[in-house]
Formats: structure tokens, C-alpha cells, sequence
């Protein structure tokens, strides 16, 4: 919807009152007419004076004195004494008409330039909110960094763990209060036809737990199947059954368990809601040689 | 009177006048109705003509409004001002049957001639508008007034003739308009605007 400012930054009065604006220009441009006073007045105003002037120019009733010649044939018939006259008094003159006209100009710089200074003031304002946002951006970004740094060298100042045992301590840090995800500890074992498994203890378990093993880097799951002490799934919420302690035992084999990175995903479940709980993702190298073992 | 109305405050008139409240009938007539009176005596420049196209387009708007047949109630001011427009149009058409005019999508902008009356009056204005005009005190004044609106000049082109800067010609001119107004008002205060303050009598 068109406002007070727009009209008077793009010149609207004066380009509707010479019909130079287009059908839709000059449709909204007549609504806001009949709802803004302020715009109504000026327009009339505006009209009024165009109008005036416009019905001299078609009858040729122009005032002389707009001419620039006028002044030159009133001269001439002006008699010499009274331009002796005339003279002098505009000698006398000339120091007011001056300083009345320096006046004018002064004053008219002044309003320019305190114009100009209003919209300087303005884009500086504008400027300087962007800077305030930018710096505001470049601090997060800072702290941020920093954060990095400082777990990274964390990282780097603890001893190297490898497979296993880095696993267990990743592990061990799986809880949420909220959802009871449960804390997770791994074992290497050996299955009974010697080929590598791994044994998953559950502490803590909750209701029930989706586990889901994959390589990682690759879209593609292994088919490997999470089984209970007892033989079931552990995916079905019937198998998992925590013991007299809380803990829940079990044991990873597969004859198609290849050796390589691999991604374990665990999802807790909220009980309360039966919905998904946070995940957790945590990297297991079977190549290691203590993950055999 | 220069209110300026938002178009919450339309749509509450609106919803109000649905309801049946005639109070908010007065207050949206009284609102928009300086401007309606306005762009009619513009479109159609007769002021009696003027007159009965804002008795009609009100009634019509104001049916309307009753019945709730307005999808927009913000709008409200665009309704009243496309009812009006119509409502011109159409009665230039029927006009345009009867032979009366040749272009029936141009409304007329050339003033009619007037009674006799309102020609001696007319004229009367052109002399005073010639003699502020004179009378107006600086010389650059009178110069930027005839030259932007008379031979309406080239803005460069007047900066050129009076050695005034680019930036400086909205200003010069603002300033000289402001001058000529004041004297215009003046004038009129003392009467001898007798046309002008007739066509703003319209209701």
C-alpha cells in the first residue's frame, strides 16, 4: 500500500496532476488520497496553483514582470531622472538586496544540507547496526573456534586408546535422565566356531532400545542379527529382558561380520511417550586386534 | 482536516456497517468523503455533477457494505473508489450513446465553458492569478513558477537560465510555491477567489 513517503520521494503529486501516471500507479495513488488528508491537501493545493497558472499561459495573460524582458521595457520607460534616482537608491540598496539575498542562499544550503545530514545520520545508524551484527556473528564464531581448539587439544593431551578399549569409554558416557537411554559396555569375545563377535552389555536398560549396527561411509546395513541370550531379536521389544541387576547381556555374531569401521546407532525409546529419544553414534574398528579377542 | 486513516480503522467501519451500525456510516462518509469529493470534481469537472456521483457512489458503497459484500474490508477505500469510477464511466458511456461525447474511455479534463457568469469569474482569476503572480517579490520566483509550469521547462534547463544546482531546483521551487500559495490564500481570504471557494463547496 502506497504511504506519505513514497508519494514525495518519487514526485507523485506533481506527476498525477500532469496525468502522467500509470492506471495502476494512479488507481492506488487515488485510494490513498480519499484515506490520507495530509496528501489530499497538498494535491489540492498543488492543483490549484497548476490551475491558476496553466489558465494564464492558454490566454495569454501572462504577468510581464515573468518575462526576463520586462524588466528592460520598464527601464525604458522610466524618464533619466528617475533613473538617476532610481540608481542611487539602488546604490544604496545594493548591501541589503545583497546580504537579503545571501540570506536566501545561507538559508537554503542550510536546509540542504541539514537534509543531507538527516539521511547521513540515518545510513550511519543503518551501518552501524550491520557492524554491531557482523561483530556480534564474528564473537560466536570466535568462541566457537575456541571451543574446538580446546577439545582438540584436550583430545590430543590424553593417552591414544584404541578399539576396544576407546569404545568402552564412549560408551559409558550414553545416558539421558530423560529418557533412560541406557549406558552401553562392549566386549570382544569369541563366538563358538572361534570367528570374531562382540558382546554388548546394557546397564541401565530402559524399556527397550533400537541398536542398529552399519559400515560406515556406506548407505548400505549389515545384515546382522542382535541376539538375546535367549535366541530373540533384539529389536523386538519382547526379547530384551534386563536382569535381576538392570544389565542387559548380548552378543553380536555373524558369520557376515567383516572387518573394517563400523557404526553403531543407538536410539532409546521415551517410555513414557513411546517415542524416539535421542540417538547416539559411536564407531567400532573390528579390524583391531583387540576387537577379536 | 487532515486525518489519516489506517485500514484497520476502514475495516472496523466496515465490519460495524454489516452489523448495522449507522453511526459507522456517518464516520466512513465523513472520512473519505473530502477525497471522493475531490477525485470526482477531477474526473468529471463539474461541480453539480460532481455532487450526485458522491450522493450515488456512497449509496452504493454503503448497500453494499450492509449486505457484507465487500471480500476485503481493508480495501475499503479502493471499493469506494472503483464504485466512483464506474459509476463515471458508465454515465460517460450513456452519454456516448446519446451522442453527447466521441471517446468513451477518456474522461473529460478540459474545464467546460460555464455560464456566463462563470466565465466573467473565471476570468477575474486569471487577473489576479497574473497580478500575484507580478507581485510575488523575488524575481527568481516568478522565473521557476512560469518556467516549470507554464513553458514547462526541462528541470537541467532551469537550473541552466537561473544558475541554481541540480539539488537546489526541488527546493527553489518548493519555496517559491509555498510563497505563491501563501499569497493565493490571502487572496482569498479577502474574497476574491469567488470560483475556487464555489467548486470546494460542493456538498
Amino acid at each position: 500500500m502506497m504511504d506519505c513517503s513514497e508519494i514525495e520521494r518519487r514526485n507523485l503529486i506533481e506527476e498525477y496532476l500532469r496525468h502522467r501516471l500509470d492506471d495502476s500507479i494512479q488507481a492506488e495513488f487515488e485510494d490513498h488520497l480519499l484515506v490520507c488528508g495530509h496528501c489530499l491537501a497538498e494535491v489540492e493545493a498543488e492543483e490549484r496553483l497548476r490551475l491558476g497558472l496553466q489558465g494564464l499561459q492558454a490566454r495569454d495573460e501572462l504577468p510581464t514582470e515573468t518575462i526576463p524582458q520586462a524588466a528592460a521595457r520598464r527601464n525604458t520607460q522610466a524618464g533619466s531622472l528617475a533613473l538617476a534616482w532610481a540608481a542611487s537608491i539602488l546604490l544604496a540598496l545594493a548591501p541589503v538586496v545583497w546580504l537579503y539575498q545571501r540570506g536566501e542562499h545561507l538559508e537554503q544550503r542550510l536546509m540542504l544540507d541539514r537534509q543531507q545530514a538527516t539521511v547521513d545520520a540515518q545510513n550511519t545508524a543503518r551501518q552501524v547496526r550491520t557492524l554491531e551484527q557482523e561483530l556480534d556473528d564474528a564473537r560466536a564464531a570466535l568462541d566457537a573456534a575456541r571451543r574446538r581448539l580446546s577439545e582438540a587439544q584436550a583430545a590430543e593431551a590424553r593417552p591414544p586408546e584404541t578399539g576396544i578399549a576407546e569404545l568402552r569409554r564412549r560408551l559409558s558416557l550414553v545416558t539421558s535422565p530423560t529418557v533412560g537411554l541406557p549406558v552401553l559396555h562392549l566386549s570382544a569375545v569369541r563366538s563358538t566356531d572361534q570367528r570374531p563377535a562382540h558382546r554388548l552389555t546394557l546397564s541401565n536398560a530402559p524399556e527397550w532400545v533400537v541398536v542398529i549396527v552399519e559400515p560406515a561411509g556406506t548407505d548400505a546395513r549389515y545384515d546382522l542379527r542382535w541376539l538375546t541370550p535367549n535366541g530373540n531379536p533384539l529389536l523386538t521389544r519382547k526379547g530384551l529382558e534386563p536382569d535381576a541387576y538392570g544389565a542387559l547381556t548380548l552378543s553380536v555374531y555373524s558369520p557376515d561380520l567383516k572387518t573394517g569401521v563400523h557404526r553403531i546407532i543407538v536410539t532409546g525409546r521415551d517410555s513414557a511417550n513411546d517415542v524416539p529419544g535421542p540417538s547416539q553414534t559411536l564407531q567400532l574398528d573390528v579390524s583391531r586386534p583387540d576387537a577379536a579377542r | 482536516m487532515t486525518a489519516t486513516y489506517e485500514p484497520e480503522q476502514l475495516s472496523a467501519w466496515a465490519r460495524r456497517i454489516e452489523a448495522g451500525d449507522s453511526e459507522a456510516e456517518t464516520e466512513l462518509v465523513q472520512a473519505l468523503g473530502r477525497g471522493l469529493e475531490f477525485l470526482l470534481r477531477r474526473w468529471v469537472q463539474d461541480p453539480e455533477l460532481a455532487k450526485d456521483f458522491y450522493q450515488e457512489t456512497f449509496h452504493v458503497v454503503l448497500k453494499s457494505l450492509r449486505r457484507g459484500a465487500l471480500d476485503d474490508p481493508t480495501k475499503v477505500a479502493a471499493f469506494v473508489r472503483g464504485t466512483a469510477q464506474n459509476l463515471v464511466r458508465s454515465q460517460w458511456r450513456k452519454d456516448q450513446r446519446r451522442g453527447v461525447h466521441d471517446n468513451v474511455d477518456e474522461i473529460p479534463i478540459e474545464e467546460p465553458s460555464g455560464t456566463p457568469w462563470e466565465q466573467a469569474t473565471a476570468a477575474e482569476d486569471r487577473r489576479l492569478v497574473s497580478r500575484l503572480l507580478s507581485e510575488m517579490p523575488l524575481e527568481r520566483d516568478r522565473q521557476i513558477l512560469y518556467r516549470h509550469y507554464l513553458a514547462e521547462e526541462s528541470k537541467e534547463e532551469i537550473c541552466r537560465r537561473l544558475d541554481i544546482d541540480d539539488s537546489q531546483f526541488a527546493l527553489v521551487l518548493f519555496r517559491a510555491r509555498k510563497r505563491f500559495k501563501r499569497l493565493l490564500e490571502d487572496a482569498e481570504r479577502k474574497g476574491d477567489f469567488r470560483r475556487w471557494a464555489k467548486e470546494r463547496a460542493i456538498r
